[in-house]
């Protein structure tokens, strides 16, 4: 489902970064695991195609993510790939039903409504961005990164303001998603707590930096 | 869904929004009301002068005598003597002349000495009753007609001047014979009659406070009256005294006594032949022939000035306005860049961005132009309620035809505001923004 090859990126003025390469079947998922400023957003970033590597490929699902132009990436990324954000972002003037059907290729409604019946969240449904709990808020931003049924979905730090309870419950549902919706799931995070959560792991503590 | 996007963050934030739809809607509201008031005034002066190539009389402002003659707005200049007019009106250049003497005043409005050629020339017709036949029949405007509550076969009397509570002339009342329909031009507000009816009522033996100066006028001999003429002469103010009645105190009230006429309105065979008539007048006689349209174009030249500078400081407004939309969108858009950047994370493309702040910003215009010119309507309606009564004017409350540029600048307006903003939504780095902790 999604594999990487020789994967690189360097920020302006700055080293080159050299990622390992990953490979995660539908279904399952993956822990990137690292220190704060190791890399990891920025190989999160990478596989959203937020960001275009310096060299490398990113194939998910038999295509290649990083050969693709700006505009069609921006277009399968909307299509495929799932986001869930280390901050809650939100659309603050729209509610949280319409937030979770922002996406331009959001068309299946039933599918949005299924979602929110899942995750619990009925009664937050027509409230407002500010009017959630920290709680729902989590929730709401895994809802809307599997609104479209996505081959890919990604998570920054989902767990980092969450206590014991709370961290498992959040694991458990994007596990549950990711099961549900048949993609891959990679989960980046200096939370040691996920490594008991999740068996396939990969340490970037000891990621090589190349001088350039 | 951009769509929705738009009008729910201009909703989101009523404060900012309001502030940049107000000051829209001021823009519009004063460039569009000026636009129904300078295009009505216009349109209504320009309707009173069609068909009148020259209009003759006594010497003085040439404006008072286009306001006084045609508009019927101003006091009269003078008189001229009907031996003179005759010698004008008879000449060949001439097509048609209608001459008219000034009467006195019924309620406010004028009493008018003419020809029945008079309401031809403004297209109007008796709806009711018949032209003015015979000395002291006197037909009478719509707007007279509505306002008096007069009908036909009803008797009144003038009073002296144009002010309501004048002296009255009790002894020569006239006869309302027909009832003028609706022309909206001037003769809406006039009582019509024939010369004749002017002079009878203005004769010596009315005994009214002019009579001195008519006997005065008929008792001397041609070399004491030319004496007194010139000595008339030396003083402007008080020029044909001897011709006409004159109140003592404000010497503003001319109607025309006998065998004078106050101005003649002229229809010439071309318009050189207008010219050449003019130059005549204006060269070998005692009285001045003026082109009207000339003399509204000036006038109209320095209203527009008065004008141009409200226009000035509405379009300022405007600008301003077109300021606060940009700078409203700008901090919308520190505010917003999550927002935006979520936006391109789920799919939308960096020219949807664009569209998206350009839509806002276009709404915000389109808004302020539709409360402007609700604005201008409620303005404009509140106006026609006192100015009906008091200057006989009544603006429309439909589109008028330069209100369209209105429109297409406000919603240029709109467009350049949000092009910057617009511009930097599509060019942002999302990937730094949302790595942000």
């Amino acid at each position: 489902m999604l594999s990487t090859n020789g994967l690189t990126y360097q920020y302006p003025n700055s080293t080159l970064i050299q990622f390992p390469d990953l490979e995660v079947e539908e279904g399952h998922a993956l822990i990137v695991y690292g220190e704060s400023g190791c890399g990891k957003t920025t190989l999160l970033h990478l596989l959203g195609g937020l960001l275009q590597p310096r060299s490398g490929q990113i194939n998910i699902d038999q295509t290649t993510l990083s050969e693709m132009s700006n505009s069609r990436r921006d277009e399968f990324r909307g299509q495929n790939i799932g986001i869930v954000y280390q901050q809650f972002y939100f659309i603050e003037s729209l509610s949280i039903r319409d937030n979770l059907r922002i996406s331009p290729f959001s068309k299946n409604h039933d599918r949005t409504h299924k979602i929110i019946e899942r995750l619990g969240l009925e009664e937050s449904a027509s409230k407002y961005p500010h009017q959630l709990s920290v709680g729902q808020k989590q929730r709401a931003c895994i809802a809307r990164a599997v609104t479209n049924s996505p081959k890919l979905i990604l998570a920054d730090e989902p767990t980092s303001n969450l206590d014991n309870k709370n961290c498992s419950t959040v694991i458990d549902l994007l596990m549950e998603e990711a099961y549900w919706n048949d993609a891959a799931l990679v989960i980046v995070t200096h939370d040691d707590r996920l490594r008991s959560e999740i068996n396939d792991c990969i340490d970037l503590t000891e990621l090589s930096k190349v001088q350039n | 869904m951009l769509g929705k996007l738009a009008i729910k963050n201009i909703i989101y934030k009523p404060l900012s929004s309001a502030l940049c739809v107000c000051l829209l809607l001021f823009g519009v509201g004063i460039i569009s009301s000026l636009l129904i008031v300078q295009n009505h005034i216009e349109q209504k002066f320009q309707r009173n002068t069609k068909n009148v190539d020259l209009v003759l009389g006594a010497k003085g402002s040439p404006l008072q005598l286009v306001l006084s003659s045609i508009y019927h707005l101003d006091s009269p200049v003078g008189n001229i003597s009907l031996a003179e007019a005759n010698e004008i009106m008879n000449h060949e250049n001439v097509e048609e002349a209608i001459p008219l003497a000034y009467g006195d005043s019924y309620n406010g409005y004028r009493i008018l000495g003419t020809t029945p050629n008079y309401v031809e020339k403004y297209e109007g017709g008796v709806v009711e009753g018949r032209i003015f036949s015979q000395s002291m029949e006197a037909i009478i405007g719509y707007e007279v007609a509505i306002k008096n509550n007069l009908t036909i076969g009803q008797q009144f009397v003038g009073t002296h001047g144009e002010d309501v509570g004048g002296s009255v002339h009790k002894d020569n009342p006239y006869t309302i014979v027909g009832i003028l329909g609706q022309t909206n031009t001037i003769i809406d507000r006039l009582i019509l009659t024939d010369i004749e009816s002017v002079w009878a009522v203005h004769l010596p033996e009315d005994g009214v406070k002019g009579m001195h100066d008519h006997v005065h006028h008929h008792l001397h001999d041609d070399e004491t009256f030319a004496e007194n003429h010139d000595h008339v002469h030396s003083f402007d103010h008080s020029h044909d005294q001897f011709h006409s009645h004159s109140h003592d105190s404000d010497g503003k009230v001319i109607t025309a006594g006998s065998h004078e006429l106050t101005a003649v309105l002229l229809k010439c065979k071309s318009n050189s032949s207008a010219l050449g008539l003019q130059a005549l007048i204006n060269q070998e006689s005692n009285m001045q022939a003026i082109i009207p349209n000339a003399v509204v174009s000036r006038l109209f030249y320095m209203l527009g000035m008065g004008a141009s500078t409200i226009r000035f400081i509405a379009i300022g407004i405007m600008g301003l306005a077109g300021f606060s939309v940009f700078f409203i969108l700008i901090n919308r858009l520190r505010e917003r860049k999550f927002e935006l950047a979520l936006l391109r994370s789920v799919g939308y493309k960096p020219t949807e961005l664009f569209f998206l702040l350009m839509l806002e910003g276009l709404s915000l215009a389109l808004i302020g132009y539709i409360l402007g010119w609700i604005l201008s309507r409620v303005g404009i309606f509140i106006i026609n309620g006192q100015a009906q009564d008091d200057f006989n004017l009544k603006f429309t409350l439909e589109w008028v035809d330069g209100e369209i540029w209105v429109l297409v600048s406000t919603l240029l307006i709109g467009c350049v505001s949000a092009l910057i903003p617009a511009i930097s939504a599509m060019k942002m780095d999302i990937s730094s923004l949302l790595s942000k902790k």
